[in-house]
């Protein structure tokens, strides 16, 4: 009689044993994959916000002022949930070969967070999850920009002296 | 065996791709720390000097806490370190 070939009952428990566990391997790995990818664009994020802040600091201090002694900064908040900032600056024109004066404006809106200079058409657009945006005055020209999201608070002193 | 090679190298890869990623993450952190801290800096050394030490908001410097502070510096833990920053 021609013996069949075939597989036995251990090799398919072993085989079913060796899949189940890849299976269970590939599960865990998407699942925290998933998890480091939200962790990495929560990181991401929180760094391009302090970007935006140390470079809303450096525009300040760099500003033009005005005939009293004080910043020209103009600052504008809306209903607590945005704040936006006009001021002037120095800047040397690469192209044209000399300094000029630029507007800078600075809007912190629920979504998002611009910086713009003479209103181009593309600005510094940072994209945030939903945050609002307070100003707090400490004294004359000093305020605490206050932002806010569901589970992140971000605070800077905007020195207009 | 051709088999167990390609695993090998597969999971070699996978291996080397996750600990890329999780590095990046850590680089971000430390970034986002460093700003974190310069921030606080600049905050700091002007609340002193319009003595509104009491108004700093401590939940808003990142991953930075256990603020101590005196007239001479300020103390505070980041994830990583302790650090100083000198008031005067």
């Amino acid at each position: 009689m021609k013996k069949q070939k075939a597989f036995t009952l251990i090799e398919i428990l072993v085989a079913m044993l060796v899949g189940s566990f890849v299976v269970l391997l590939t599960t865990e790995l998407i699942s925290y994959q998933g998890q480091s990818r939200s962790q990495f664009d929560d990181e991401q994020q929180m760094l391009a916000f302090e970007i935006a802040l140390k470079t809303l600091r450096g525009d300040i201090n760099a500003s033009m002022k005005s005939a009293d002694g004080r910043k020209n900064v103009s600052v504008v908040s809306d209903d607590n949930s945005s704040v936006t900032l006009d001021l002037n600056k120095l800047v040397y024109s690469r192209g044209q070969q000399n300094i000029e004066i630029v507007t800078v404006s600075w809007v912190f809106s629920d979504s998002s967070v611009t910086r713009s200079i003479n209103n181009d058409l593309i600005p510094l657009n940072i994209k945030t999850e939903p945050m609002t945006h307070r100003l707090e005055k400490l004294q004359d020209d000093v305020f605490y920009l206050k932002s806010k999201s569901a589970d992140r608070k971000f605070a800077s002193v905007l020195d207009l002296r | 065996m051709e088999v167990l090679i390609g695993l090998t190298i597969l999971g070699i890869t996978l291996l080397l791709f996750w600990q890329s990623y999780n590095n990046q993450i850590k680089l971000g952190e430390k970034l986002a720390n460093s700003y974190a801290i310069d921030r606080l800096e600049y905050d700091v050394k002007i609340l002193k000097k319009i003595s509104k030490m009491n108004e700093l908001s401590q939940g808003s410097y990142g991953k930075l806490s256990n603020f101590k502070w005196n007239d001479v510096e300020f103390k505070g833990t980041s994830p990583d370190e302790e650090f100083t920053i000198k008031l005067k």
